[in-house]
């Protein structure tokens, strides 16, 4: 019975997972998970590994250079440097709030692009 | 218009990034009723308006935040309780009676707050510490430099990397420059095991192909107007280069993650007592410094991995400085007890203890080691770990009776556990 190891990614612990995976595919055994949280997340890199995207946008109107944003979900790790290519071709312009939907559906992967921090409008900075 | 500074504020927080905001916070939530908080950067949030990336807020809200989105929960929970943000305002002086110079859009200010909450947080090494020979050509910068050039400022350090130091900023940034179209040729470490996470090896190098050269190190820097290469080479077991190991790596920039060190120029000052393991003030369980009414909370205490941990010690600072006032400063502080670094530890924070609450200790082992057991003596607490290692910071937490039949000092060690004969 094949089995394989896992570092748990979905949160700083970081467990080492020992998995047994049958000829299907499935999980038998899934060993060294610390919380709950590690059998799904090994189901998931198993089948198709996904990773959060963190990128910068640049903006237009603002005095803030860039804006952060992320993907709401993770994404087929595979895609990563194609998407953030994609990104890089965006500008974004005031007001945004953190949260806001800046991208629906990056690469057909269901997940959105949002701001991560407040674009807000420039206010007259002297009194 | 620029406001006029209170100046008696009943606690001044010295810095707005977690560990700061979280003191304000509790200490507001504790019932004290004027809290400033002295920000030198434009906004609040510290470090964290720079960390764009995720892995923040797992332990402390149960969700994977990035650095902003972390930061803003605090910062907006600190306007809604009415706690003074004062930004753009760096304080220059805190003298041992608490008085605190500051000099901002308002101008010098003087104030004399009757506790003060260091959370000042720390400051990347730089090549000078590291030694690294060759001329000064422009394109050698430390890996958070970059990290706010390029998540801040707009602006790419170079195309073509090199990084120093596996600590996690380096990673981190391995990972960024890569997002950026960027080439890193090799992540370049000391060590015989990599000095930041697990999760950062993965997700940042192992995920893009990058190589992670263990027992490596830089010996030389070339270029002149710009950096053209950088020479590294294999180290051996007293980190001394191995000659014939040179390898001449082309690039135009070389980040440098080679080590974080708390931000003590005040402290220093204002004559606190530094331990000179973790570069911080030396605090004992209420995160008391030396000076009395002068707390200390976050990596201006010690360098923490996770910023969950900054915020459980801010909470920590601002309800013992909040004690502090509330008491018109307490009386003359009774005997601490010392906690003693034993085997294989590195440094353990607090540094003592004063007994009568519960304590969450917070330590490093000095080298990785398996199957172990953290000892904290004599006959307190025993913790087994199936591995431990300096980048991952432990805690044992002492309930406050265990500490009542402790005279003398404590003593916290890492044992290897015997192997049971079978």
């Amino acid at each position: 019975m094949p089995s394989r190891e896992v570092l748990c990614l979905d949160c700083p612990l970081a467990c080492h997972m020992e998995v047994s995976i049958s000829e299907e595919g499935t999980i038998l055994e899934c060993l060294g998970a610390r919380c709950k949280r590690g059998l799904p997340y090994a189901r998931q890199e198993i089948k198709s590994p996904k990773r959060v995207l963190t990128v910068t946008l640049l903006t237009k109107g603002s005095r803030a250079t860039l804006l952060p944003v992320r993907s709401d979900r993770p994404v087929p790790k595979e895609i990563l440097l194609d998407a953030a290519v994609l990104l890089a071709r965006l500008c974004v312009s005031p007001p945004i709030q953190a949260g806001q939907v800046l991208l629906a559906d990056l690469m057909g992967t269901g997940a959105n692009v949002i701001a991560t921090d407040d674009l807000p409008e420039d206010r007259d900075l002297n009194p | 218009m620029p406001s006029v500074m209170n100046p008696h504020p009943d606690l001044a927080v010295i810095g707005a990034g977690p560990a700061g905001l979280a003191a304000a916070i509790s200490a507001k939530e504790a019932g004290i009723a004027i809290v400033v908080v002295l920000e030198r950067a434009e906004r609040p949030g510290g470090i964290l308006q720079q960390c764009i990336h995720t892995g923040f807020g797992l332990q402390y809200f149960g969700e994977d935040l990035t650095g902003p989105e972390y930061s803003s929960r605090f910062v907006e929970k600190a306007r809604d309780l009415g706690i003074e943000l004062v930004q753009d305002t760096s304080v220059l002086e805190l003298a041992p009676q608490r008085r605190l110079v500051a000099a901002g859009k308002q101008g010098l200010s003087i104030i004399n707050p009757l506790a003060v909450v260091l959370a000042m947080g720390c400051r990347e090494r730089t090549r000078a510490w590291a030694s690294i020979p060759g001329s000064r050509p422009t394109g050698v910068f430390t890996a958070g430099t970059a990290q706010r050039l390029i998540n801040v400022e707009g602006y790419l350090p170079g195309r073509r990397a090199v990084i120093l130091g596996s600590g996690d900023i380096g990673m981190i940034m391995a990972r960024r420059l890569v997002l950026e179209g960027c080439r890193v040729e090799a992540v370049v470490e000391v060590l015989p095991y990599p000095s930041g996470s697990p999760r950062n090896e993965a997700q940042c190098l192992r995920d893009f192909g990058i190589p992670l050269l263990l027992e490596h190190t830089a010996i030389e820097i070339h270029g002149r107007d710009r950096v053209e290469a950088v020479t590294i080479a294999q180290v051996n077991g007293e980190r001394r280069p191995v000659p014939g190991t040179e390898q001449r790596l082309e690039c135009d920039t070389l980040l440098l993650s080679v080590g974080l060190v708390p931000e003590t120029e005040l402290a220093y000052m204002a004559g606190v007592k530094l331990d000179y393991t973790t570069g911080g003030p030396l605090v004992d369980d209420r995160m008391e410094t030396s000076l009395p009414g002068v707390f200390a909370c976050g990596n201006v205490v010690h360098v923490h991995d996770l910023v969950d941990y900054v915020t459980l010690a801010g909470v920590a600072a601002g309800s013992a400085a909040a004690f502090y006032v509330q008491n018109g400063g307490e009386a003359p502080r009774g005997d601490s007890i010392p906690i003693e670094a034993g085997r294989n530890i590195r440094y353990v924070v607090p540094q003592a203890v004063r007994g009568g609450q519960d304590v969450t200790l917070y330590l490093r082992v000095a080298e990785p080691e398996e199957d172990v057991e953290l000892r904290l003596g004599p006959g307190l607490a025993r913790q087994r770990y199936k591995s431990v290692r300096p980048s991952e910071m432990l805690r044992v937490e002492l309930p406050a009776q265990s500490l009542q039949s402790v005279n003398g000092r404590l003593t916290v060690s890492c044992e290897k556990r015997r192997k049971s004969s079978a």
